[in-house]
């Protein structure tokens, strides 16, 4: 494809011999088992869905095996920038079929070429969200996309705006729509269980957890071999390699990810908007402020506070750090209060949460495997559970969020046009990012 | 560009900041806000001296403390123009191409025009090219603009690809003319580029540029150029002009070079074509194109009405498995007859897919007329389809009439089969129809098993404080366990809906009192157990050593269920004294499960209850219970009480990750 720079395709040996035997399964005549077909050859060949990931470092695995389980989908290709990563899902793809034929791409235009693929897993830094997904939008895949949507707004916008225009069925990895407690409870706010809801309180992780632990080993020098580094920076401004900067850490660095704040906006506060309705609004207002590290590679906020005011004029406040701020969901209302997490929840009175919502009231979308929706939606063109706008709006609130807490002051918001009133010319510059050339972003 | 030679940047850098800070601060109006110190005119000084030689080494503070600078002087202009040429004047000099970025980043938030000179000077060297562009992009102004426009002309490679998309992402107009030029020049990643960044140019040249592209243009700048056109259409449309935009769908729909592409454009047509949408969307219901069918179905909602769909309804019959579902969840779009009578015309497709489909459509497009026919799907199908009528029924909503909940009283009285009148019942209680009450305590009265049982069950949902004698009345009668059961839900039901919660469990005490047989004194204990009234619990604590054996058994049954914390130090106890190994296990875990749901002031406090409940279990079960619940607490009692388990080899495993997990919350 044009539109972008000429990488080379097989810089490794590696790559060069895992492609020579997935085609050579393809030129040569083979018996294929039938659970390479969709799992025991019980799907009819005109409803399995064909599937790709991209991206292996973190979430990629377990997504990719959460599809392997599903009858109808075949996968047939990964993609990643690291040959560590790409062998070991590659594996795992051949071990489940029994099987060498999973093909292997260290770069995603040329996965995006294929012209078979249904849809697509992506499961990369946050620098690379949108730029991926519009590329495959564009190429006629669904995605399933992780969460938060996108690096910056503007870029959200681009991906919804993108999805819509290409009739993309789109699930974000906001998982926690597909469990039980969180949709009873957000159904219950819905339905004035609580009354009016006078408060949000949001509660998210604080710190940063090294997660592959790279923590401290910043000194600079040359990347593995196993990785190139260059195409892994992408869009972001270039800079050294050091072991912190990458897998999984990556998202402690502003230039790619948005630290804990980013990381969980799509989990508490889509449940929030959830239950307060506003899946496709965001707030008027937003003030904050947050602590940074003093130096060093991880450089996005450990602490942080911020209050968002919505057009109705009811407050939601997110904290990451603040004791007081109970980590989940908690929504306060005139007649009491819903409060909602991984594995437990509460209410006051107790007996809010064992009420049943009726068949007249109002009933939110109902998933209970997160994937399984994202194949059914992909079947039905209809909306999944998290579509793209509804994450575009839950991310939108910590985008918001970190500009507040860099200019220091509050600012104000108009989501229906997503712009600061009064222009704000101070705000609209963070709206974006700049693209190291000779990335873009596709439409 | 070429080195310069970092002689005398230690004197250099503070001068020159000073010099400008202090011209600068000359410079403004006595209306200015209060003026930066000296100190801070030196902090700058310092800051930028550090960082010119800056290498990204980890553990420097240099960046934040630029930063910090920044924000301080933010809401100071004069202060902030000074900074602002402290760092141009700085980018001139001698730096690292790190300290280079982060000053750029920095005037990618504050730059002004008076940062463009520089900029466009380091435009021209690839290094530094990045950096300027991320600055250059951001500041307002014509001055940007035409920086980045005259380099336009004199950059190659990456560099000019960079520009190329910094114009774009300006939404540059007097770029158009300029980005058109690359499309037939013979650089083809400039030309892509170029094709990209006129597609984020609201301008008639911008778009005609690329139609020519789309038409006559090299293969492999089509798809961009087409995504580049729909993007352009979209603003077209949204900014009013729906002719506009359809003419250009119309084109990218003609031309386009991928299926894709030409659905998302067929998409477009339908959105900009006003009143002939319904043609556009007939056309392609009807036709034999797969790809635009399965593009128009989700947009039917939308365009048309319901009086469309029987005359569409015949040909959706033969789409496939996946256009079926599709057409399904689209009828749910639509209100009135004609959408319900669509769905219902697939309830008997082959495909169980597609029935559960027409089920879901059925459940959101429904009446009182399809419960009947709900109910007999339910009993007649198995396992997904069957779950899928069964939601469909509960979720029938009433849109006029008499509604859908005295559908299913009507159905339930006319005395169907007994699996129909099971369905039936349970719709009744999951629908919360109250009306419905008389009627299930008539079921109560059954003589079928199966009907009573369902009755219980939905009463427990729908019954008030007023139906407890009755309902404890039938439960004494009541000869079936299961129903028994059943029925003791539905009695402490109806006692948790007083409207005095300490005198909840009234009915039942009075019960007790007029009742002498063991047997109904034993199943009224169990109704208290799960009503919670603390007030009855001396009743229950009194008959823990009953010599009845049924009632001592009921008794400690109804201990191990009480849901109050007032309950727990007689759990403990008995779970501690008893001989018994089930009654011990049946209080442990009663006060196990009352103290693990319980908030506590402190780590230590909410470890001690579950350190003695350590301390008495008999159990490898419950002692891993107390394990998994004690990382909870981190403290150092908590680890204390996992170590020592970690001996035990029934719990060794367990005690160990225990102990890990409490050591790293501590940390």
């Amino acid at each position: 494809m044009a539109e972008f720079p000429d990488q080379t395709l097989d810089r490794r040996g590696f790559l060069k011999r895992m492609a020579a035997a997935a085609a050579g399964a393809a030129v040569f005549p083979a018996i294929i088992p039938a659970s390479a077909l969709g799992r025991g050859g019980a799907v009819p060949p005109s409803q399995r869905i064909v599937m790709a990931g991209i991206g292996f470092g973190m979430m990629g695995v377990p997504n990719m095996r959460a599809f392997l389980n599903q009858d109808e989908v075949q996968w047939v290709a990964v993609c990643d920038l690291d040959d560590d990563h790409l062998a070991a899902a590659k594996g795992i793809v051949d071990n489940h079929y029994g099987n060498r034929d999973c093909a292997v791409y260290s770069d995603f235009r040329e996965l995006s070429l294929r012209g078979d693929l249904d849809a697509v897993s992506i499961a990369v830094p946050d620098h690379w969200h949108a730029l991926l997904a519009i590329e495959f939008a564009r190429a006629g895949c669904d995605i399933y996309g992780e969460k938060p949507l996108t690096h910056s707004l503007a870029e959200g916008r681009a991906l919804c705006a993108a999805v819509e225009r290409y009739g993309r069925i789109w699930q974000t990895g906001s998982w926690q729509r597909s469990v039980a407690n969180f949709h009873h409870a957000a159904e219950l706010v819905r339905n004035g269980r609580i009354g009016k809801v006078l408060m949000i309180e949001v509660g998210l992780p604080a710190g940063h957890y090294d997660f592959a632990g790279t923590g401290g080993r910043e000194t600079m020098g040359p990347p593995p071999d196993s990785l190139d580094y260059d195409f892994w920076l992408g869009p972001a401004p270039w800079a050294p390699y050091c072991p912190a900067r990458v897998h999984m850490n990556w998202r402690w660095n502003t230039d790619f990810g948005g630290g804990q704040l980013m990381d969980w906006v799509g989990h508490h506060v889509d449940i929030a908007h959830w239950g307060m309705g506003w899946d496709r609004t965001g707030p008027v207002e937003i003030r904050g402020s947050g602590e940074y590290p003093r130096a060093g590679v991880w450089n996005s906020p450990t602490r942080y506070y911020l209050t968002a005011r919505y057009a109705d004029g009811t407050p939601m406040v997110i904290a990451g750090g603040h004791g007081e701020i109970r980590s989940g969901t908690r929504w306060i209302g005139d007649r009491g209060w819903i409060w909602v997490d991984r594995g437990d929840q509460e209410s006051y009175p107790a007996s809010i949460w064992g009420e049943k919502v009726g068949a007249e009231e109002t009933r939110l979308t109902s998933s209970r495997d997160h994937y399984r929706n994202f194949l059914d939606s992909l079947k039905s063109r209809r909306a999944t559970i998290a579509p793209c706008e509804v994450a575009h709006r839950s991310a939108s609130v910590g985008h918001l969020g970190m500009m507040a807490i860099e200019l220091g002051r509050r600012i104000r918001w108009d989501p229906a046009t997503e712009t600061f009133p009064g222009g704000d010319a101070e705000a609209s510059r963070l709206l974006s990012r700049s693209f190291r050339s000779p990335w873009r972003l596709p439409q | 560009m070429p080195k310069r030679k970092n002689t005398g940047i230690r004197k250099t850098i503070p001068a020159l900041v000073l010099g400008i800070c202090f011209a600068a601060w000359c410079g403004v109006s006595a209306e200015a806000q209060v003026p930066p110190s000296g100190g801070e005119d030196f902090r700058l000084a310092r800051i930028l001296e550090r960082l010119a030689s800056y290498r990204p080494q980890g553990s420097d503070p240099i960046l934040v403390s630029l930063q910090d600078y920044i924000h301080r002087v933010r809401r100071n202009p004069a202060a902030l123009s000074a900074c602002e040429e402290a760092l141009v004047a700085f980018l001139d000099q001698d730096i690292t191409s790190a300290a280079r970025m982060e000053v750029c980043r920095q005037l990618r938030r504050i730059g002004t025009e008076r940062s463009v000179p520089v900029l466009s000077r380091l435009l021209r060297d690839e290094d530094a090219a990045d950096a300027a562009r991320y600055a250059l992009e951001a500041v307002p102004g014509k001055a940007a603009e035409r920086a980045l426009l005259n380099a336009l002309a004199e950059s190659n490679g990456k560099t000019r690809l960079g520009i190329i998309s910094s114009l774009g992402a300006r939404g540059s107009r007097a770029a158009a003319s300029g980005l058109s030029e690359l499309l037939d020049g013979s650089d083809a990643e400039a030309a892509a580029a170029a094709v990209d960044a006129l597609g984020r140019i609201e301008s008639a040249p911008a778009r005609a540029a690329l139609l020519r592209v789309l038409e006559q243009g090299p293969e492999n700048l089509r798809v961009s150029c087409a995504g580049a056109l729909l993007h352009s259409a979209e603003r077209a449309r949204a900014a009013g002009d729906r002719e506009g935009a359809f003419k250009i769908y119309q084109t990218v729909f003609e031309k386009a070079p991928s299926g894709s592409l030409r659905v998302a454009a067929f998409r477009g047509r339908v959105t900009a074509a006003g009143a002939s949408a319904r043609d556009l969307l007939f056309h392609a219901l009807q036709g034999e194109d797969r790809a635009l069918r399965a593009a128009a179905i989700p947009l039917m909602g939308k365009f048309l009405s319901p009086a469309d769909l029987p005359t569409l309804a015949p040909a959706a019959q033969a789409y496939s498995v996946s256009n079926r579902i599709s057409w399904l969840q689209a009828l749910c779009g639509f209100e009135g007859d004609e959408a319900r009578t669509a769905a219902a015309d697939f309830l008997k497709s082959p495909e169980t897919e597609v029935r559960i489909a027409a089920l879901q459509a059925l459940g959101k497009l429904g009446g009182g007329e399809d419960v009947e026919s709900l109910v007999r799907h339910i009993v007649t199908s198995r396992a997904e389809e069957q779950a899928a009528a069964r939601a469909a029924l509960y979720r029938l909503k009433t849109r006029s009439g008499a509604g859908i909940d005295q559908a299913v009283l009507d159905l339930l009285e006319r005395g169907p089969d007994s699996a129909e009148a099971v369905e039936l019942i349970r719709a009744v209680g999951i629908r919360l129809v109250t009306a419905g009450r008389p009627l299930l305590f008539q079921c109560l009265e059954s003589s079928e098993a199966v009907i009573r049982l369902e009755a219980a069950r939905a009463l427990q949902l729908l019954v008030e404080d007023r139906h407890g004698p009755r309902l404890l009345k039938l439960l004494i009668g009541e000869r079936e366990d299961s129903i028994r059961m059943a029925l003791v839900n539905a009695a402490a039901a109806a006692a948790r809906r007083h409207t005095r919660p300490e005198n909840s469990a009234a009915a039942v005490v009075a019960c007790l009192e007029e009742n002498h047989d063991s047997r109904a004194r034993a199943i009224l204990f169990r109704v208290l157990g799960r009503i919670g009234d603390d007030s009855a619990l001396p009743l229950v604590l009194g008959e823990l050593h009953a010599e009845d054996a049924v009632i001592q058994d009921a008794a400690i049954r109804t201990l191990a269920d009480w849901p109050t914390p007032a309950a727990r130090g007689a759990q403990f106890a008995t779970a501690r004294d008893t001989g018994s190994l089930t009654v011990h296990v049946l209080c442990l875990r009663a006060f196990l499960n009352s103290v693990s749901g319980e908030s506590y002031p402190s780590a230590e406090a909410g470890a001690r209850p579950l350190i003695e409940a350590l301390g008495i279990a008999r159990r490898a079960e419950e002692k891993i219970t107390v394990l998994g619940l004690l990382p909870k607490f981190p403290c150092a009692e908590s680890l204390a009480a996992a170590e020592s388990q970690m001996a035990d080899p029934s719990v060794g495993p367990e005690a160990r990750k225990a102990a890990a997990s409490i050591k790293s919350r501590i940390e």
